[in-house]
């Protein structure tokens, strides 16, 4: 890219070769796909943030705040120098450069200039983003050194990270002068642009006193401008030696060829001593990367041996600290490995010799892949040996104990590798690859795990996800040995893109899907009908239960006088019946309805079955008022619970109603069944016909209001099948699971007014509410419905719609008879 | 590029290769291979401890429960069980006041500030007291609709009797302030009746009171006799160790058996997976605190912490933990601490030799009229010398001058309230971890 840039500006300009112009313009059009590149990437990182953000309302997975935004003016100051510099010296192009007409100070001077004109963009474009976007959120200001975050012990300074870029851009810079081979050039840059940061852990490891944030920030930013100031003067110097006249080769005899001669090495070793296509290449690959894959072995060997020495001790402070860092040289290390497949020294001519032999684009592709496999293969082999020997407990180390298996660590490996390679398939700049491949490894990576995790894609998918890039590079490996790759490499790219992309959401679009929704007809038939039920109860008269804890819960004080408050307050928690419903009966009797709590609920029920216990022991007028006040209040309560359109209270109201039949049938002697209160009670208890209408009515409003009440909360109410649904699907899918609910229940309501003994609707909320449970021994099983209500039912709570409907005291023919 | 023979070097490179990614795919098969063999082996091993229908289904076990238990008082019990419920309510204020006062039986012919209280609450009792002694309940016995194998099932009858306890603790404590013994034995007998097993539940335990209540000397000697009967056949210790542990091993079968994670109040929203051979080692472990024995004493502490310690340091290291998703280490730790249990059990077992001892006093004095001068002497009522030993083997704390005498729970004064499970370093801090509460009787 940097010839054509080079050769089209000469051809284009027709001012001097010297003119500065056309210099400016030649250095940046070679920097301008770097730019767009990274000003692209953020962006879409923005958008996936944004739609992530939107999709998933019950399940927040956001992307980390202006970090993401601070990182991408680093990476341009790392690919600045190596593009500009290195890639013109690893192509020869600054040979020619050299012999024009323009000073040796002036190309350097230009091409640092042009490289900080492009950080200096970066940095407009990231902060622009920042406050377009308005990400993160600190208390002090982004400008000052040391300053703390809301959400993280680190600061975030701006200044720091700035001088920070600028160090790292001329660093890449120096490197890339000093260094012809732009793969070793990128690999020196790393330690020195951590250089500040390593000198800052060794002071706070060295130092007496522990630091904080703050100091450590100052320190890290006095180091940068040092590094600065050093890195200027011997960058320059560098240039200037490395365009001036090259040294003269020194004389050696024509026979003595360099050890190192690709001429000797191709003389002697080749063509005799093998038989086969394979194994030439994978030969040639070892002997064509050795220095790169030293190195990178050297990476993955530093990361595993940084693990087992983090799995051994269990304090991170100082110079332990870097050490987690080191891990991310694996990732690292791994990606790059799948760049050397198709980008390393000399591998375009390679691939194009191979062409040139016949060799099947097949066999150069497994050759190609051979060796980067075999050394990951080697690495996972190391490391599932190594966890054979370690204990993976909190008590010995909280690293070794949180490690990944075996098996997770190769489909991470699967992602970035395959990912990797693909980029440099695609990508044909070494240095633009070897950047824009972790960055895409990284994004592919946490998109997979968020569709695993919170999508609940499946794990062969995930594998059919990490292959699929292996399988584009595969299918274009003939019309890349013919250099022909171009356009259809796009078309195939977006192919492996999209699926990356849309497979995980078309499986959570399928499982989403697979839970039936409502027919738009009923839907629109029971939306009608619950706006007519809701408008006609308007009027709202809630029961005051007096002496119900709750009430004097917020004026309970721990530390105060309990003997004082029990003198004080022990009358108010007591349940007076008539009083309770007092408001109920002012409220005229089909005007008003109620509502009650499960909790009081079970109050209420423990009181009636403490004057029943009393009644049985003492048969007195007394026991009998107390008994009948009892009755009276739930005579008038019932009627008001069945008459509101909350489904917790119509569940009430069956629990209420089984009460009142068992009390009505064992309690209450036959020479009593005309007093006023018996009367009243059995005229309070429903037919199967009233019941049905109260319940449908509840169902259908509550689920107009999506199961909260009027203040947003939700009643009562826990659908067990939604915890068994993947995180991020929830929201989606919470208002199919409440139609399959209503409709089930509307199935039970008929089949109860019916006396229908069907299964289905009582299978169906059992998968709801009790999902994963076995249906037999429920309460929605014909075992535990075949017994008594009274005996089987939950009081204080509500663990399932519908439990009680259907079942014998729906139909029982009341009796008041004689106690034995 | 001829096709010409294979040479040594071909075959190098190709080795170099290929033998990478083989022996790699090897690992992993052996991995799964050590899989499918570990779980084979996790049946079996269930099938020692359980019949092979219990394990399969849930329905067994609702089947089981139903001929365990008795559906003869479930009716009667639960309307028993939530007018308790209702009244405690209503008196919750009663209870926060009655758990500050831990010298309610001090002066009992003092009128107590809370006497007005809990005679009125006694009173709302007594009907439900009158059906407890006809019902006689037992909370293991009775049946209760318990829906096994789904979410919200509750294993312990307990759970619905919860109530009835302090009703019972509660009557207990009025009948002694009123000097009432045949009342408060009455009481004490229904509540041993409930099987309460042991427990660190304060408001669980009744033998704390009943040993107050003996120092203040108003048993006569038939009665002190009941009541060392009635604390012999508290629940076996070892069975009730036993029982924990089998229960908690059955309610881990679907994990056992298909690594699928039960009973956490929220599930994980990450898809977990668990090898075989960390359910292995859960059983075996499990195994191994069932074969410790002694439960009650401090031996058997000791012999627990030690076992946990042990497992705290290793991890089976089992080649299919690499197939594991997504970490090596998955917590999952179903069931109470051990030690935290042991220790229970080691407490309550004192609080009966404690009891018997103070009940043993107490009948000296009825029989020689004053107390006796050691615990030795106690040996003329017939109490084992083993009876009077706190749970680190030295005698209580007794002192006395025949006329009135002091008996503590323990050998020496430590200091309360510093006690938590762990500080098991010194004599001070293992009793304190141990007992919690030092506890002196005063006999006047």
């Amino acid at each position: 890219m940097s010839t054509e840039a080079t050769l089209t500006a000469l051809t284009t300009t027709r001012h001097e070769a010297s003119s500065t112009a056309w210099f400016w313009w030649k250095e940046t059009r070679q920097l301008a796909p770097l730019v767009a590149l990274l000003a692209i990437v953020s962006l879409l990182i923005i958008v996936i943030n944004a739609i992530l953000g939107v999709a998933m309302e019950s399940f927040r997975f956001q992307l980390p705040h202006e970090v993401t935004m601070l990182v991408f003016p680093g990476l341009f100051a790392t690919g600045a120098g190596p593009l500009l510099v290195g890639q013109e010296r690893s192509l020869r192009t600054i040979d020619w450069l050299a012999l024009l007409p323009i000073s040796s100070k002036r190309l350097a001077t230009t091409k640092l200039l042009v490289g900080m004109a492009g950080l200096a963009v970066m940095w407009a474009f990231a902060l622009l983003v920042i406050t377009a976007f308005d990400l993160g959120h600190r208390d002090t200001s982004h400008w000052m050194i040391g300053g703390q975050t809301g959400y993280s012990g680190n600061p975030f300074s701006y200044p720091v990270w700035i001088s920070h870029s600028l160090f790292v851009l001329l660093a890449g810079f120096y490197v890339a002068w000093r260094i012809k081979n732009q793969f070793y050039s990128l690999i020196a840059l790393i330690p020195l642009a951590f250089s500040p940061l390593i000198a800052t852990s060794l002071v706070s490891e060295f130092s007496n006193r522990p630091m904080a944030m703050g100091p450590l920030d100052w320190i890290n930013f006095g180091f940068t401008l040092l590094g600065i100031a050093i890195v200027t003067p011997i960058t320059y110097r560098a240039a200037i030696q490395t365009l001036g006249a090259a040294e003269a080769p020194s004389v050696t005899p024509l026979l003595d060829v360099s050890p190192h001669s690709p001429a000797r090495e191709t003389n002697e070793a080749i063509p005799a001593t093998f038989g086969t296509q394979t194994a030439p290449i994978i030969w040639q690959s070892i002997h064509s990367a050795k220095g790169m894959l030293a190195i990178l072995i050297g990476m993955l060997l530093i990361s595993f041996l940084a693990a087992v020495q983090l799995a051994a001790v269990d304090r991170y402070r100082g110079i332990i600290g870097l050490l987690p860092w080191l891990l991310f040289l694996a990732p690292l290390a791994v990606c790059w490995l799948g760049i050397s497949v198709f980008k390393h020294d000399g591998a375009s001519e390679r691939v194009r010799f191979l062409a040139d032999r016949g060799v099947s684009p097949g066999k150069t592709y497994l050759a190609l892949h051979a060796v980067p496999i075999a050394i990951l293969c080697c690495s996972l082999l190391v490391y599932g040996l190594w966890n054979l020997t370690i204990v993976h407990q909190e008590s010995v180390s909280d690293f070794a104990a949180g490690l990944p298996t075996l098996v997770t660590i190769l489909m991470f490996i699967v992602w970035i590798y395959s990912i990797s390679q693909w980029v440099s398939q695609f990508v044909r700049t070494l240095i633009l690859s070897v950047i824009l491949a972790p960055i895409l490894a990284l994004i592919t990576t946490g998109w997979l795990v968020f569709a695993y995790v919170s999508l609940g894609f499946p794990i062969y998918g995930l594998v059919l996800c990490g292959l699929a890039p292996m399988l584009a590079t595969y299918v274009m490996m003939r019309r890349y040995m013919d250099t022909a790759d171009r356009p259809l490499t796009f078309v195939v790219g977006g192919g492996v893109v999209g699926l990356i992309v849309l497979l995980p959401i078309g499986f959570a679009a399928t499982h989403v899907l697979s839970v039936p929704s409502m027919d738009p007809t009923l839907r629109s038939e029971l939306i009608s009908e619950a706006q007519r039920d809701s408008t006609q109860n308007a009027r709202l008269v809630g029961v005051p239960i007096t002496g119900f804890a709750g009430d004097f819960a917020f004026r309970h004080d721990p530390l105060g006088d309990k003997m004082k408050d029990l003198q004080d307050h022990l009358g108010d928690y007591k349940l007076d019946p008539l009083k309770s419903v007092a408001p109920l009966k002012a409220g005229g009797s089909d005007q008003v309805f109620a509502r009650m709590d499960p909790w009081i609920y079970s109050r209420w029920h423990g009181s009636i079955m403490q004057t029943r216990i009393q009644w049985r022991q003492n048969q007195d007028d007394q026991a009998w008022t107390e008994l009948a006040k009892w009755l009276d209040a739930s005579a008038t309560l019932l009627p008001a619970l069945r008459r509101s359109s909350l489904l917790s209270d119509q569940e009430i109201a069956d629990r209420f109603e089984v009460l009142l039949i068992d009390t009505l049938q064992t309690d209450v002697p036959a020479e009593r069944a005309d007093e006023p209160a018996v009367q009243a009670a059995k005229q309070a208890i429903g037919t199967p016909a009233s019941r049905a209408a109260a319940r449908r009515r509840a169902v259908v409003v509550t689920w107009q209001h999506n199961f909260q009440d009027d203040r947003g909360r939700y009643l009562n109410h826990h659908l067990t099948v939604l915890e068994h649904q993947p995180p991020g699907l929830v929201g989606w899918m919470e208002p199919r699971f409440y139609d399959s609910l209503v409709t089930a229940m509307l199935e039970g309501i008929d089949a109860a007014a019916n006396r229908s003994d069907d299964l289905g609707w009582r299978w169906k909320l059992h998968q709801l509410h009790q999902t994963g449970g076995v249906f037999q021994t429920s309460r929605y099983g014909d075992d535990l419905r075949a017994a008594p209500a009274i005996e089987t039912m939950t009081v204080d709570r509500v663990n399932g719609y519908g439990q009680l409907w259907g079942r014998d005291w729906e139909y029982v023919e009341l009796q008041i008879r004689n106690q034995p | 590029m001829s096709a010409s023979p294979k040479t040594l070097r071909d075959r190098t490179m190709i080795a170099l290769a290929i033998t990478p990614p083989i022996a790699l795919l090897l690992f992993c098969i052996s991995a799964a291979a050590t899989w499918q063999a570990g779980a084979a082996k996790i049946r079996p091993m269930l099938e020692r401890s359980f019949p092979a229908e219990l394990i399969d289904s849930p329905v067994t076990q609702a089947a089981d429960y139903a001929d365990r238990t008795s559906r003869e008082h479930t009716k009667s019990s639960r309307e028993l069980a939530s007018a308790v419920d209702a009244l405690n309510e209503q008196y919750h204020l009663l209870f926060e006041v009655l758990e500050e006062h831990d010298d309610l039986f001090e002066n009992l012919d003092e009128q107590h500030p809370i006497n007005a209280y809990l005679n009125d609450y006694l009173a709302e009792a007594a009907p439900l007291l009158e059906m407890a002694k006809q019902l006689n309940p037992n909370e293991a016995s009775i049946w209760h609709a318990n829906e096994f194998g789904n979410p919200n099932s509750y294993s312990s009858g307990l759970a619905s009797l919860r109530g009835l306890p302090e009703l019972l603790r509660t009557e207990f404590r009025g009948a002694v302030r009123d000097k009432q013994t045949d009342r408060a034995m009455e009481a004490f007998r229904l509540f041993q009746g409930l099987g309460i097993g042991p427990t660190g539940q304060v408001s669980l335990r009744m033998l704390p009171l009943v040993s107050q209540s003996i120092a203040k000397g108003i048993w006569s000697e038939a009665e002190l006799d009941e009541i060392v009967q009635l604390v012999e056949t508290s629940p076996d210790l070892n069975q009730a160790w036993q029982d924990s542990i089998r229960s908690t091993k059955l309610a881990q079968i679907p994990w056992l058996l298909r690594g699928e994670v039960i009973e956490t109040w929220r599930r994980d929203p990450i898809p977990k997976t668990f090898a075989p051979s960390r359910r292995i080692e859960w059983l075996d472990r499990n195994d191994q605190f069932s074969r410790v024995g002694g439960i009650g004493t401090f031996a058997a502490i000791k012999r627990v912490m030690k076992l946990q310690e042990e497992f705290r340091r290793e991890s089976g290291s089992g080649l299919d933990l690499a197939l594991q998703i997504p970490a090596y280490n998955q917590q999952h730790s179903p069931g109470q601490s051990k030690d935290y249990l042991a220790t229970v059990y080691a407490r309550v077992a004192n609080e009966r030799r404690h009891a018997r001892t103070a009940a043993a006093v107490a009948t000296y004095k009825l029989k020689f009229n004053q107390y006796p001068a050691t615990l030795n002497d106690l040996a003329k009522v017939n109490l084992p010398a083993s009876t009077t030993l706190d749970p680190l083997g030295d005698p209580f704390q007794f002192e006395s001058d025949g006329e009135t005498c002091e008996l503590g729970n323990a050998s020496i004064w430590f200091t309360d309230g510093r006690g938590y499970s762990g500080t098991f370093g010194t004599r001070d801090g293992t009793l304190s971890a141990i007992l919690k509460q030092f506890v002196v009787l005063k006999f006047r």
